[in-house]
């Protein structure tokens, strides 16, 4: 009887349908929003028009679509069958779709491409964004025209609403619900079904629905089925679609579909022959943001004010108009016929146990594939930034994932496998409901991001609530006193504490979930607020207010980037250097080896490609000579004498400008010459020695005092340099020992060497040849130098192996790539577990392959070994660069010098340890690290040392004087920098190069470096 | 509603206390005397749960909910004062501060604002937020009685929602949002150019130093006052206020949540209408007119020279040609003592009050059909009834706080809302029907209600059969009035009768209630049968929410009838010309009692002009306003050879006295009120009485005394047991009981009687209620070509009778038109008028100026005109015709001509 009724219904319904679908070539273009705003109603024209000239109406058909999410590809274009997946596709494209859509071929060129590997994927479901989706909610979208009521019916639409109609009574259909464990997609996860059961059971003749339709464009059809079989489920008579005036299209849409489901008699008297009514209106708000919140939402729809009332009563016992109502957001409905039609145990078998099914998220940030994505509930993160979401674009460091927009909550990179389900959303303080998923990369400030984010929810309090209206405005200028400088660090515990209040105090979701990204910022990434606060740092360098230029912000030593480059571009060379040496002595070294992060940062890199501001630096530093900038000096310092002990970057930064202003400085080095790392540990090709002489000469010139071949705890002791007068010391040592491997032999079988041991021997021309066959184990910039060094010395192959991937690989990727051109073999995953000898001699190392395992606290995999992998890699020469630590057997094992890690312990703030009148700085410090940080220590503990001496610095007067400097910029009509792309500087040819010991990378010409220069945006000229 | 019926046990605090279901916990604590602090309450409004500061832990929940919204369960267990609790509402308050202008020490709130009671009991000194940022407005449009100092809002919400919820003015409301929402009127306009009624609900309820009452400021701050608890002395609603008294000023008024049927609400009479008592014109020595001229005169010099000639008179030409005029305004006990002191002092029972312009026609209506004159049922009960009829009372601004009631009822428990009159007042919003008849054709409009009723079988025919007689006298009238005729005469559409009359008749519980739109007729009385008529048909009498509810105008008119300030009545309406109440009286003063009844106002007023009557003596009463065609009354009193006024002020009437003697004001003297109820409500002495003014009782004793007639009371409370001791419905009332009982209604017969608040319940005053057949007469004047339109009068909010007191009180004029006339905007163009002209308003009696107010609430054909501005006395123009049976003057129709002037 009921399958008959059923029969009935469906043909009825279907007699009214003509879903058109034949045998026809389906070209499906997206007109979903994000496609709309890419031009995708002219590539619908477009075709449409071309399969009219061409009359091909009998073979293809081309319609809209709804949107199948990939936004960042559109306009897409979907040619069905095979279901060939178009991206990027422009009017101009037509014709070759149209072409290859009629011989079954597809158009190459318009496939979706890995950006990565380049690889191109043919058909939706292989393409990585689809491929890792489960789509329940969005199963039609890019398949059917969403204004189509035939179209829908085609695919099986409304058979859920007829089966429930005609075969199940309300509580059969509450009971399904409540077995497929369907959640509330809308909010905080509420079970539906137990929803359902209180509205159907509260007491009273009229019961109301009320649909959220904030979001699913294009899903109208779906959504109305599963809301007429709530509406029936619970006895609601009466329901209310609530959409939001600023989406005109999808309140034009749903008014479309809500009329053809009249038309239909879907809705109405008497719905599908039954005596069961419903009838549906529209209510196309202008509130705010709060209207979300669902006692606000009823008071909106009853026309007073969107503020929300008290709970309980819940609305499911006095909602709208005082009735029991039943409200849900349009996601939950759309979930509905699929569980109907399918059953709960289909539905239970997606997701996890507590949260069945899928999730829409709308993926946004910094991620290369957004746009709009359905989850299987428990999907981990990882998934969706790297597989679906095509990983983050200039494979930029994953800093954290936002979840739940302006009132969610951030995890950290360490929680790359968190999967995503009401327990775990909840758990970071987000929930489900508000379906953003935004990706942050190391660019993004977490604190800014806040501020955006609190100052929002301060705006969009109703006010009606004290803690909200108040608390958010308070935690916002909280939030902006630390962006801009202005707060101490106890702040940090006062806006904690108010966030706790706020959270627990307020009235409605809106207020209680405003402090999550705050709380969850404040736990995940504290350390970022507390820069802000005491170093004035921020780490992404977007704070305007601490930022000059991010340039500047970003350099370790804090040289005036935005100044120079400036005076590069009007050829003012000498003041550049000047300015440069202000803070940092060594430009040249400086414009050939620093890993420049100041250019990471840079704003010309959002409009194309950064400045080139090493490049820049070199080209200045090669053209004019080292001028001194003036410091104030004072006569009197002469008499003061520091020691310095290392001749490295540190050491000498701080001898450097200890001598500028006045002081008698000399540096102790224990090896013949000076330089320290940046003479052993890198190669001439890299770094010329005259470069390094010049520059050292310059210091010298200065007044410092230079004695070489003189090793404290050999030659001299810190006592001894006291008791010769020397008022201070600083130690420089730096970080020289090699690590080691752990590895049998490794330290007595010829042929094995660490890294540094390696450089340093072949930069001081010992006479050392390199195997034959060499084999490097590390990633970093010893490991690559070395290798490449050993190319130079005389080995016929070279090979790498690093136990992590290229991504993990400390090494600067221009290095890597300039390796590679040069025949050095890579090789990834791999693990040495022994030394292999014959006759006493290294024939070869033993190595196992690795796979990525679990993260580590910085969301790196750990690699773990591959069982029963082994194998030999021949080799007579194995170099070990796998770090240095620094050598402190120069100080007594009891020392109060000697620090964590076998480093120097020093204060961060003063570079003084324990011994009053001993600094220390650089890598002895801080662990292997950059010539700029090196430089940043030793200009730090210059002016330390001054103040410990003299109570005042005159280095930080010079400093702070220095801040206000303003090099006007070149007027506009002079210059136009906007078409001018980055300069490559020329390199050696890789043929030519590998057999010596030249430079690779040469200097940029006059006009060339002027031209660069003068791409400069000169942010730092910006007004707050 | 929730019923509260079922009871249980919480836990709170650790004890249990018991609770009623659907009581909030803070309603179970605050019984319990667990005081949760609270800053967005007030008990008149529903739950908000806005401020947060009354947060409680409940087991079980995960996160502290507000008490103040949150039902209390069975078996719950609350803990109100925390640690936590405490310290989260330390963080609150400390919020609040940090958007507060904390301006204590010039702050008019300080001493009474609670937030400064919690940052005090919380020991929050100051805010740890200090210099953020704040919200402040200046108010730029200062009006005269709400001062806004929005610097010191915390957004409690609740003046909004008073306005909303229980003044329904809609004043205020909410703007922007987020941290920047603020409270305002629309685009910040002033409150005057807002629906603002100046009722000051916003500022009762403010709990900080935002809106403070202006009139205030500066004078004293709470703990400076002594504070009297009495009862208004406006209109016959009878709320309970509370004057504050410094320095033997009145320096503010408030009301007592919780106390009477206001529950702390008043109007703007009651709360800011104040002023003329510490006014400077008050009378504080007797005058003597002198060559046309007032000198002061002693207490002794003036009571001697009225002695004198009041019993040359009554020598001379009898006691029939004096005369005395007792007033509404005074206290029973004044009024008791007055007529007492015509009926026996002076002989004469011409005793009369301007009652008789008023509800004169209900004493009289009512006792014919149902044996007694009097609102059937209470204040509070008419909030029961499921359909409320109101017909000819504009009760939202002569009866401001049971307009307040009838719109609760409307919005809040639903019930169904009629309203039958000429004007578009502010009922007329909240009514489900409304019928806008011509005025005068209210008969027509009864009997059509009644016909339909009949027609579509909804009569009570039990109730007729069991409870009245003679329903075929009324049966035989009906026939005529089909909707259709109706129609024709009141201009009411048929179909929209016939509506009316179902909701009516289907009613299960319905109330009619009326004012001097159906009294005020030359129809008057036939009106009151109409409108009884109608309670009976349906059976609507004798139960809650059900009556005849006529709403009596001023604070003791009710009282002064029940006094027998009439002529034809003794206390407790014994019969003048029944020979066993003439005994009895007789025995219990001690004196001989003239026999006939005497004459009524308008009688008296003839008798002067005619020179029948020469001596007069007038308390507190201001005919030369309040009368109808005022030319007359002039005249009449120029007439006299001798005119006393006992009053306040020198009013219009006073002018024209030969003796002038100064009373005392409400706030200056003890005594009883009874209100529209017949609730019998004390007042009291907040302040001694100004100069030389006395109490009205002390003058006549003096005076009746002085006359040979010796009258002694130490106490008004004395005079009230002798009241007792005489009229039978009020035997069981005394200030003992009073004062604990908080008012009792009468009849109340004896001491263990607990009042009556619903008459008639199982049987008429009478016995059976009477029906009569009532045919429709046309008012006494209609329009016609010569006045072609109609006039007709009444009260605005904002003033009060003929102004004696609000007129002198500070502000009132600011916020009222005064002198205006509200005209429909079709007659306006049609004469070629615009808001503000000044127009001539011509009958055939007189002539007056007033100031155009152009208005939808008149309809075209009919103009309003308030009667209290001697600017512009519209009673020049009313017709002094009478109702041939209670004689009172057809103010609400006469034909009208307008002009521009």
């Amino acid at each position: 009887m009921t399958e008959t009724a059923r029969a009935e219904e469906m043909a009825r319904l279907l007699e009214g349908a003509d879903p058109d679908v034949g045998d026809k070539v389906r070209i499906g273009v997206c007109s979903g929003a994000g496609c709309r705003a890419l031009g995708g109603q002219a590539v619908l024209a477009a075709l449409t028009a071309a399969a009219e000239a061409r009359g091909l109406g009998e073979t293809v058909k081309v319609f809209g679509v709804g949107c199948p999410g990939s936004c960042q590809q559109g306009p897409v274009v979907i040619v069905d069958p095979p279901a060939y997946f178009y991206q990027k596709v422009a009017s101009s494209d037509a014709a070759d779709i149209l072409e290859a859509a009629v011989a079954g071929k597809v158009v190459e060129r318009l496939l979706f491409k890995d950006q990565v590997t380049g690889e191109a994927y043919q058909t939706v479901p292989e393409v990585p964004f689809f491929k890792h989706q489960e789509r329940v909610v969005l199963r039609h979208s890019g398949a059917i025209n969403p204004e189509s009521i035939e179209d829908y019916i085609s695919v099986g639409g409304f058979q859920a609403l007829v089966k429930a109609v005609t075969s199940l009574t309300g509580p059969e259909i509450i009971e399904e619900i409540s077995r497929s464990g369907l959640r509330g997609r809308g909010g905080a996860g509420y079970a539906v079904g137990e929803k359902w059961r209180r509205c159907r059971e509260a007491p009273g003749d009229i019961k109301h629905l009320i649909c959220n339709r904030s979001s699913l464009e294009g899903l109208d059809f779906q959504i109305l089925e599963g809301l007429i079989i709530a509406a029936f489920a619970v006895g609601a008579t009466s329901g209310v679609v609530y959409l939001r005036q600023q989406n005109q299209k999808t309140v034009t849409q749903m008014r479309a579909a809500v009329k053809k489901a009249y038309e239909f008699g879907l809705l109405g008297q008497g719905i599908l022959s039954s005596n069961f009514n419903l009838d549906l209106e529209i209510y196309e708000s202008d509130s705010a943001f709060v209207a979300g919140e669902e006692t606000a939402m009823i008071a909106a729809i009853e026309g007073e004010r969107a503020v929300p009332r008290v709970r309980p009563p819940y609305p499911t016992e006095e909602g709208l108009w005082g009735r029991p109502t039943l409200i849900s957001n349009a996601e939950t409905f759309a979930n509905v016929p699929a569980i109907i039609g399918q059953g709960a145990d289909w539905f239970r078998s997606l997701g996890t146990l507590e949260s069945p099914g899928t999730k829409v998220f709308s993926l946004t940030g910094k991620v290369r594939n957004g746009g709009q994505v359905e989850l299987e509930l428990g999907t981990s993160i990882e998934t969706l930034i790297y597989e679906i979401g095509g990983g983050i674009p200039g494979d930029r460091a994953f800093k954290a994932l936002h979840v739940g927009g302006p009132s969610g909550g951030s995890v950290p990179a360490a929680a790359l496998d968190m999967p995503l389900d009401y327990e775990s959303i909840e758990a970071v303080g987000a929930i489900v409901g508000t379906s953003d998923l935004a990706v942050l990369d190391e660019c993004t400030c977490m604190v800014e991001t806040v501020s955006s984010f609190i100052n929002l929810m301060a705006d969009e309090s109703c006010g009606k609530c004290a803690p909200c209206r108040i608390g958010t405005k308070r935690m916002a200028e909280m939030v902006d006193d630390i962006i801009n400088g202005r707060a101490e660090l106890g702040l940090l515990a006062e806006l904690e504490a108010l966030a706790k209040v706020v959270k627990t105090t307020s009235l409605c979701g809106l207020g209680r979930t405003a402090p999550n990204p705050i709380l969850t910022t404040l736990k995940h990434f504290r350390s970022e607020y507390e820069d802000h606060i005491t170093a004035k740092k921020c780490s992404a360098a977007t704070c305007s207010a601490l930022v000059k230029a991010p340039c500047s912000h970003t350099c370790p030593a804090g040289v005036d980037a935005p100044s120079y480059i400036a005076l590069v571009a009007q050829g003012r060379y000498d003041e550049a250097i000047a300015i440069h040496r202000e803070r940092n002595p060594f430009p040249s070294i400086c414009g050939r080896v620093c890993h420049h992060p100041c250019e990471a940062r840079c704003k010309r890199g959002q409009l194309d490609e950064p400045i080139a501001i090493a490049l820049i630096k070199r080209f200045m530093s090669d053209k004019a000579a080292p001028i001194h900038p003036e410091f104030p000096r004072d006569p009197s310092n002469q008499h003061r004498q520091v020691a310095v002990v290392g001749a490295g970057p540190a050491g000498l930064a701080c001898a450097y400008y200890l001598a500028l202003v006045g002081y008698s400085v000399t540096v102790f080095e224990s090896l013949p010459v000076a330089g320290g790392m940046m003479k052993v540990g890198i190669p001439d090709f890299r770094l010329p020695t005259e470069i390094l002489e010049k520059e050292i000469e310059a210091i010298i010139d200065a007044g410092a005092k230079i004695e070489t071949g003189k090793a404290l705890g050999r030659d001299f002791t810190i006592d001894g340099l006291f008791e010769a007068g020397h008022q201070a010391v600083f130690l420089g040592t730096g970080a020289h020992a090699g690590n080691q491997m752990g590895l049998d032999r490794e330290t007595d079988l010829d042929g094995v060497i660490d890294g540094a041991a390696f450089l340093r021997a072949v930069n001081l021309g010992e006479p050392l040849r390199a195997g034959r066959r060499t084999v490097v184990v590390g990633g970093g910039n010893v490991a690559i130098d070395a290798a490449r060094a050993a190319l130079r010395q005389g080995a016929e192959q070279v090979k790498v192996v690093y136990r992590r991937t290229e991504k993990e690989m400390p090494a600067y990727e221009w290095d890597i790539r300039e390796a590679r051109e040069e025949n050095i073999v890579l090789d990834f995953l791999v693990s040495p577990v022994g030394l292999v000898e014959q006759d006493g001699r290294l024939t070869g190392i033993k190595c196992q392959r690795m796979v990525l395992g679990a993260r580590d606290d910085q969301g790196r995999r750990r690699p773990e070994p591959v069982a029963g992998s082994d194998f030999v890699e021949e080799a007579d020469m194995v170099i070990a660069a796998i770090g240095q630590s620094p050598d402190l057997d120069y100080l007594p094992e009891d020392s109060e010098l000697r620090g964590r890690w076998g480093r120097l312990g020093v204060s961060s703030e003063t570079l003084m340890g324990d011994r009053a009148g001993v600094f220390g700085g650089g890598d002895a410090v801080s662990g292997p690290a950059s010539v700029v940080e090196a430089v940043r220590h030793g200009q730090l503990a210059a002016a330390e040392i001054e103040k410990y001496l003299t109570g005042a610095s005159l280095i930080d007067l010079q400093l702070a004087a220095a801040e206000h400097r303003r090099i006007e910029p070149i007027p506009e009509e002079e210059f136009q920098a906007a078409g001018i792309v980055r300069r490559s500087p020329p390199e050696a040819d890789p043929q030519a190069r590998q057999g010596d010991f030249r430079e690779v990378v040469l200097a940029l010409a006059e006009n060339d470096a002027r031209e660069e220069a003068a791409r400069c945006l000169r942010c730092d000229l910006d007004e707050d | 509603m929730k019923t509260k019926t079922e009871t249980f046990e919480i836990t709170l605090n650790g004890s249990s206390v018991s609770a009623r279901g659907g009581e909030t916990i803070m309603e179970v604590a605050d019984q319990a005397g667990v005081i949760i602090p609270r800053l967005c309450h007030d008990p008149r409004l529903k739950p908000s749960g806005a401020c947060r500061l009354c947060i409680v832990e409940v087991e079980g929940d995960a996160a502290p909910v507000p008490a103040c919204a949150t039902v209390a369960r069975a078996g719950m267990t609350v803990e109100t004062d925390t640690d936590e609790i405490r310290e989260l509402r330390r963080a609150l308050i400390d919020l609040f501060l940090s958007d507060h202008n904390s301006d204590c020490l010039t702050c008019s709130s300080c001493g009474s604002c609670s937030l400064q009671e919690y940052a005090y009991e919380y020991g929050v000194r100051e805010t740890s937020l200090a210099g953020r940022a704040q919200h402040r407005v200046i108010d730029q449009d200062p009006d005269p009685f709400i001062a806004r100092d929005m610097s010191k809002c915390i957004l409690c919400g609740r003046c909004v929602r008073i306005c909303d919820e229980v003044e329904a003015a809609f004043a205020i409301g909410w703007q922007g949002k987020g941290f920047d929402t603020g409270v305002g009127t629309p685009f910040g306009a002033s409150l005057k150019k807002t629906p603002c009624e100046f009722c000051g609900q916003c500022v009762s309820t403010c709990p900080t130093g935002a809106l403070t009452d202006a009139l205030s400021v500066g004078k004293a701050r709470d703990w400076e006052t002594t504070k009297t608890l009495t009862t208004c002395g406006y209109c016959g609603v009878g709320c309970a206020l509370e004057l504050h008294a410094k320095n033997g000023e009145i320096v503010r008024v408030t009301a007592p949540t919780g106390v009477n049927n206001n529950n702390g609400n008043l109007c703007v009479k009651g709360r800011y209408g104040y002023t003329f008592i510490n006014h400077a014109e008050r009378l504080t020595t007797p005058l003597i007119k002198k060559d046309g001229r007032f000198v002061e005169a002693s207490w002794d010099e003036a009571l001697t020279l009225v002695a004198d000639k009041l019993g040359a008179i009554k020598e001379d030409h009898g006691p029939g040609a004096l005369a005395a005029l007792a007033s509404a305004k005074c206290t029973n006990e004044e009024n008791y003592v007055f007529q007492k002191f015509a009926r026996v002092g002076l002989g004469t029972n011409n005793v009369d009050h301007c009652a008789r312009l008023c509800h004169s026609s209900t004493v009289a209506g009512l006792a014919i059909a149902f044996g007694s004159g009097a609102m059937t049922n209470s204040i509070k009960d008419l909030e029961e009834a499921d359909t409320i009829l109101v017909i000819g009372s504009n009760t939202t601004e002569a009866h401001p706080i049971i307009g307040l009631g009838l719109i609760q009822a409307v919005r809040e428990k639903g019930a169904k809302l009629i309203v039958i009159d000429p004007r578009g007042i502010k009922l007329t919003k909240f009514a489900d029907i409304w019928l806008a008849q011509q005025p005068g054709s209210d008969v027509a409009v009864l009997n059509g209600l009644m016909h339909v009723i009949l027609e579509e079988g909804l009569a009570d025919e039990a109730f007729i059969a069991a409870r009245t007689e003679d329903f075929e006298a009324l049966k035989k009238v009906l026939p005529e009035y089909s909707p259709e005729k109706v129609e024709a005469i009141s201009g009411i559409p048929a179909e929209d009768l016939r509506e009316a009359a179902r909701l009516f008749g289907r009613a299960v519980r319905g109330t009619i209630i009326y004012s001097m739109g159906i009294t005020q007729h030359t129809t008057g009385v036939d009106n009151v049968l109409s409108v009884a008529n109608l309670a009976m048909m349906t059976g609507n009498i004798g139960r809650a929410g059900t009556g005849v509810n006529p709403l009596r105008g001023q604070n003791n008119v009710q009282g002064s009838c029940d006094m027998g300030s009439l002529p034809d009545v003794y206390p407790g309406y014994q019969k003048v010309d029944n020979a066993a109440a003439r005994e009895k009286m007789s025995r219990a003063w001690g004196a001989e009692l003239p026999v006939e009844p005497g004459l009524t106002i308008v009688e008296i007023m003839n008798a002067a002009a005619k020179g029948d009557i020469k001596g007069m003596y007038v308390m507190g009463e201001n005919p030369m306003l309040s009368d109808p065609d005022v030319g007359h009354v002039e005249e009449a009193l120029e007439n006299l050879d001798f005119l006393v006024v006992q009053d306040i002020f020198l009013t219009e009437t006073a002018s024209m006295a030969d003796v002038v003697l100064p009373g005392a004001t409400f706030a200056e003297r003890d005594g009883t009120f009874t209100s529209t109820e017949r609730r019998v409500q004390r007042i009291a002495k907040a302040i001694e009485p100004l100069g030389q003014a006395r109490d009205d009782w002390k003058i006549i004793t003096a005076l009746s005394t002085a006359m040979g007639y010796p009258m002694k009371y130490s106490s008004a409370e004395e005079i009230m047991t002798e009241i007792a001791s005489v009229a039978p419905s009020y035997g069981g009332i005394s200030y003992e009981r009073i004062a604990r009982e908080g008012g009792l209604q009468w009849p109340c017969p004896d001491a263990d009687h607990p009042g009556t608040a619903i008459l008639h319940k199982d049987a008429f005053a009478r016995g059976l209620g009477r029906f009569h057949g009532v045919e429709y007469r046309p008012p006494a004047e209609e329009p016609d070509v010569e006045f072609p339109l109609v006039l007709t009068t009444g009260r605005v909010l904002q003033q009060y009778h003929t102004g004696t007191m609000t007129r002198r009180s500070e502000g009132i004029d600011e916020i009222s038109c005064v002198g205006c006339a509200e005209i429909s905007p079709r007659d306006a163009k049609d004469l070629g008028i615009s808001k503000g002209d000044t127009i001539r308003l011509i009958t055939r009696r007189g002539e007056i100026e007033a100031t155009a107010k152009v208005t939808r609430r008149s309809r075209p054909g009919i103009v309003f005109m308030p009667f209290h501005y001697k600017e512009a006395p519209a009673n020049k123009l009313t017709n002094p015709a009478l109702d041939p049976i209670a004689k009172i003057p057809e103010f609400k129709v006469c034909a009208l001509r307008v002009e521009r002037a």
